[in-house]
């Protein structure tokens, strides 16, 4: 696939059933469950077939409710982990980036690929943000 | 034993008789030298003078061939452009005639005071003479028309459609808008858009989508040609690479709304935050919304002004179609529009070209569909479209607005910072929306403490001051023993430079001081406002992001039908009788 397609196909909307699996992610019981995490990152595989593995996100950044404290939690897919962030705490600095996006209200989480954003909202409509 | 060697001083009168008469032949060198310098710089001064002559004298040659083949060109373009006139007269001679006729009938129907009969005749007797121009059947069908001869006037209609499709399909569209058929010319007028190529449409075509926005063609013509339009646009959707382009089309014509701040806001932000710029880029993308919403809002407000002038504007352009030249015409012509420039050039062959390439280039100016409609939606000042195909062209692009609005309010979010700096004098410090007030107020008091230590403990007497003070002490002393005043003095002032030195240091410490306790006063002020000024900025943002929702919102209320309008022209009275 040319870029041009890969950001057309990353420009459409998201699968109902992809939004609810991604919503999971701020469950705690996930960081301590290597088979919750795989799920994860098999169903982003299955909502982008055609994207090739490298192409995929390298994570996800969405908005932490866990606390007070918490501001956002990741989803690291090439390291197989997901982790809360305290407001206080650096992520790390390719998904730094998608931060402040992945923060705001209207976004329910952001995909973070090498040199784009994807802000998700939660009706599955996306923003492509160009880096 | 040693030696000793006696040197008898040496008569050295003739070697210096010698040298002195060398010098004065170096001398007489020297002048002949300087001599001939001067001969040499008259030279070069006259060599200089006979290139400026031969220069000028070249340029005067220049100029003369110049004027020479300019008179010829403009001798030869006097007699040439008589040869093509001859030429055109006898080639397409009529088709003026039928141009000239066609228009007046129209002017003369209007005024209804010419017979229908010598209408028919003075046409046919065209249609004799102008075998291939596309006109003259089409002139046939109008005459047949106003004498209700229904199938001559539908023979003669097939044969102009036969000759030139385009112009025959506008030309019916415009002559039954102005009799008032609407259902006829809302046919003719999707027949013309249908044949048209939506990524290379003439600039003009702004004025007849407008018409059609306005209700000047009727609902008929409405309903027939946002048909027509939606084929297009599906047609350019399915071509690659124009989704992006549309999209990108809209980000820069949604950004170029974008207000700037003013100079007097966030002052302190501006001079003590080292990102103001990204602060200014995001606070500016954050008003776009407010902006952009004021401005769509102001599309859809109000009645729509009355489209009498845009009937006028279509009339116009029935006229213009019927006066302009045909295809066949066209390099003829270019060849008398190029003759007739190098004559009001006076022989200048280059100036005219350009100035024919200059109309040419604006003749032949198209644009897409979607550029017509994006530059009506945005710039309609500069495309010329009324506020009713404003609405008529936002209302088509809603969908990429949308996308176009999406993709740069995300990309503002995105780059909104999450950490402020601040930079107060050598003082650096950072705040995400002014909490950590009383944290960077400690920070900064003792960042002044530890400076002024540090600038403190720089100031000290260097080594020659103590080195006066030794030595001055010693030599006093000892100035003393010799009772010799000179050394006193002397010894005084080594140690007098000391106790200056010293002085002069107490005086550099109390200004430092000064100047720590002055930031110390005013740093922890300056800091305070800079924080209030981050609140404030969070605040402003965040008001100016709201309003992106309520602007979605908003294009979301927005559909095509609801904005094709209702104001008709009531066309030609004098045509319906």
């Amino acid at each position: 696939m040319s870029k041009a397609e890969i950001e057309a196909r990353l420009r459409q909307k998201r699968s109902a059933n992809y939004i609810r699996t991604m919503t999971q992610l701020d469950a705690g019981c996930h960081c301590q469950d290597p088979r919750a995490v795989e799920a994860l990152i098999a169903a982003i595989q299955q909502e982008l077939p055609e994207v090739t593995i490298d192409k995929l996100p390298i994570g996800i950044v969405c908005r932490c409710f866990l606390g007070e404290d918490y501001e956002v939690h990741t989803l690291d897919r090439t390291g197989g982990i997901i982790q809360h962030y305290r407001r206080s705490q650096a992520l790390p600095p390719l998904l730094e980036r998608a931060r402040s996006l992945a923060s705001h209200s209207q976004y329910l989480f952001v995909e973070v690929y090498v040199d784009s954003l994807v802000a998700v909202r939660s009706n599955g409509e996306t923003s492509y943000i160009n880096q | 034993m040693s030696e000793e060697r006696i040197i008898s001083r040496a008569d050295l009168s003739a070697i210096e008789g010698g040298l002195a008469a060398l010098g004065a032949e170096v001398g007489t060198l020297a002048h002949s030298v300087n001599q001939v310098g001067n001969k040499v710089e008259e030279m070069s001064e006259e060599v200089s003078s006979t290139q400026k002559t031969l220069d000028k004298l070249a340029a005067d040659f220049e100029a003369f061939v110049q004027a020479d083949l300019m008179a010829k060109e403009l001798q030869l373009a006097q007699t040439r452009i008589i040869e093509v006139r001859q030429l055109f007269e006898k080639e397409f001679g009529q088709y003026d005639e039928v141009r000239r006729l066609t228009s007046g009938i129209l002017q003369a129907t209007d005024l209804g005071i010419v017979r229908s009969d010598t209408i028919k005749r003075l046409s046919e007797e065209k249609m004799l003479t102008s075998v291939r121009y596309w006109l003259c059947p089409g002139l046939i069908s109008l005459s047949a028309w106003l004498s209700n001869d229904r199938p001559l006037a539908e023979k003669a209609m097939v044969e102009a459609v036969k000759r030139d499709d385009n112009k025959a399909s506008l030309y019916f569209a415009l002559i039954s808008r102005r009799g008032n058929r609407r259902q006829a010319s809302a046919a003719w007028l999707q027949r013309f858009f249908s044949l048209q190529d939506p990524v290379d449409l003439d600039r003009e075509l702004v004025v007849l989508i407008d018409a059609v926005a306005s209700g000047v063609f009727g609902a008929e013509g409405r309903s027939l040609c946002a048909r027509q339009f939606e084929i297009w646009l599906k047609e350019l959707s399915e071509r690659a690479g124009f989704t992006e382009q549309q999209r990108d089309r809209w980000s820069q014509a949604l950004a170029s709304k974008e207000p700037s701040l003013r100079a007097d806001e966030y002052p302190y932000l501006r001079k003590y935050c080292p990102i103001w710029d990204q602060l200014d880029a995001s606070l500016r993308g954050s008003r776009l919304h407010k902006a952009l919403h004021a401005f769509f809002e102001n599309i859809f407000a109000g009645e729509i002004p009355s489209s009498a002038s845009l009937a006028d504007a279509v009339d116009e352009m029935l006229d213009k179609l019927v006066t302009d030249y045909d295809k066949d015409e066209l390099p003829m012509r270019r060849d008398l529009q190029l003759l007739e420039f190098i004559i009001a050039e006076k022989g200048d062959k280059v100036a005219a070209q350009r100035r024919c390439d200059v109309v040419k280039q604006a003749l032949e100016a198209k644009q897409s569909f979607t550029q017509l409609i994006t530059n009506a939606a945005m710039h309609p000042e500069i495309a010329g479209a009324t506020k009713a195909s404003q609405r008529f062209a936002v209302a088509m692009s809603r969908d990429w607005i949308v996308a176009a609005h999406d993709d740069l309010t995300a990309k503002n979010r995105a780059g909104v910072p999450r950490d402020i700096p601040i930079k107060i004098e050598s003082w650096d410090g950072k705040t995400q929306a002014g909490e950590n007030e009383a944290e960077l107020l400690e920070s900064i008091k003792s960042h002044w403490i530890a400076e002024e230590a540090k600038r403190i403990a720089t100031i000290v007497l260097s080594p020659i001051n103590w080195v006066a003070l030794v030595l001055g002490g010693l030599v006093t002393v000892y100035g003393l023993w010799n009772k010799s005043p000179f050394l006193i003095i002397v010894g005084l002032a080594g140690i007098g430079w000391y106790f200056y030195g010293k002085w002069k240091l107490d005086q550099t410490k109390v200004q430092v001081q000064t100047q720590f306790n002055n930031l110390r006063e005013t740093s922890p002020k300056i800091l305070k406002a800079v924080l209030a000024e981050v609140v404030d900025w969070r605040k402003d943002y965040a008001g100016g992001d709201a309003q992106a929702d309520e602007l979605r919102k908003y294009f979301g209320s927005i559909t095509t039908e609801q904005h094709m309008l209702t104001s008709f022209d009531a066309g030609r009275s004098v045509l319906n009788k």
